[in-house]
């Protein structure tokens, strides 16, 4: 009786170094946090970049140019896509403004041009 | 030294230290691990925006070339002292104009200089290559964007014609003069 008796830790003891450990545990949970919130960062960076690349493509590729500004939302992210007319190559090139917002914070932001002649070779290539 | 080991009494701290270790050692390398993901994020992110600026780029010197040959054949197709020169004449003008001469700085000074540019030319690595053949100027046209030590380009060959004679240069547009046109992404290692 004597032996299984001094086996293992008593409840006082265990009480005692759950204790001690949630006292830790308050200078781990920076750590906890901080790896949370790096984790959440980068998909929500993977999600804008995705998404703003999507709309990018997609007006890119299209034949149909609209100049406009366009706002779509997409779960908790919102999309600004905005087409305008390069002023001096006019009817030749457009410029498109994609930018991914959340919580009216930037995630992502892409610009480029639509080139209508670049686009009519790239088809002509295609088709043939 | 028999005594300390055999009396079990603070054994729990020790305990408790060890699963304390091993709790940071975990969460360090899952944040360390966290954080090498952003960064590959942020640097896709990173790769994809100067990607497009190059791709901007190349359509921006594209458009321009069209606006310049547009220049070009409306000076001749305006001018009637042009038109009254023989055809080999209206030729060499036409080929001196897209190469350059004293008073004309030429297309390829036209697209390498970066302040021609809309586009940020900070950020833009543009080369422009202009050689002369027999009947046309084979134009190719790199613009580039650094990543690391690694330059990435985008290239654009074309061929810009010279009308033979007189009767081709009637009611052609720039867009005719241009043929063979191709893309290619390139990669230069330092």
């Amino acid at each position: 009786m004597k032996r299984l008796d001094s086996k293992g830790f008593t409840l006082i003891e265990t009480i005692y170094g759950i204790a001690i450990l949630g006292i830790l545990s308050i200078a781990l949970s920076n750590l906890i946090m901080l790896t949370i919130k790096t984790y959440k960062d980068s998909k929500e960076q993977f999600n804008a970049t995705l998404l703003a690349q999507y709309y990018f493509e997609e007006k890119k590729a299209s034949y149909i140019v609209e100049t406009e500004k366009t706002v779509i939302k997409s779960g908790d992210l919102l999309v600004s896509i905005d087409v305008l007319e390069v002023e001096r190559y006019k009817e030749r090139l457009f410029k498109i403004t994609v930018e991914v917002i959340k919580d009216e914070m930037t995630l992502e932001k892409f610009e480029g041009y639509k080139s209508i002649d670049l686009q009519e070779i790239q088809h002509e290539e295609d088709s043939g | 030294m028999k005594k300390i080991v055999d009396n079990k009494r603070g054994a729990i701290l020790v305990f408790i230290l060890i699963i304390y270790g091993i709790l940071i050692l975990a969460f360090t390398t899952l944040l360390s691990s966290t954080v090498m993901n952003y960064k590959m994020q942020k640097m896709n992110s990173k790769i994809k925006k100067r990607f497009y600026y190059a791709e901007a780029g190349l359509d921006e010197a594209y458009a321009m070339t069209l606006e310049y040959l547009s220049a070009v054949l409306d000076y001749f197709h305006g001018n009637n002292e042009e038109n009254d020169r023989e055809d080999e004449e209206i030729y060499n003008n036409f080929k001196n104009m897209i190469k350059g001469t004293k008073d004309n700085m030429g297309l390829k000074k036209i697209l390498a200089d970066k302040d021609n540019y809309i586009i940020d030319n900070k950020k833009l690595i543009i080369n422009v290559e202009l050689k002369e053949k027999e009947n046309y100027f084979l134009l190719k046209i790199s613009s580039g964007y650094k990543t690391g030590i690694i330059l990435n380009k985008i290239s654009l060959s074309c061929k810009i014609m010279i009308p033979q004679n007189k009767t081709r240069l009637e009611g052609i547009t720039a867009k005719d003069l241009i043929t063979d046109s191709y893309w290619h992404i390139e990669k230069e290692m330092p």
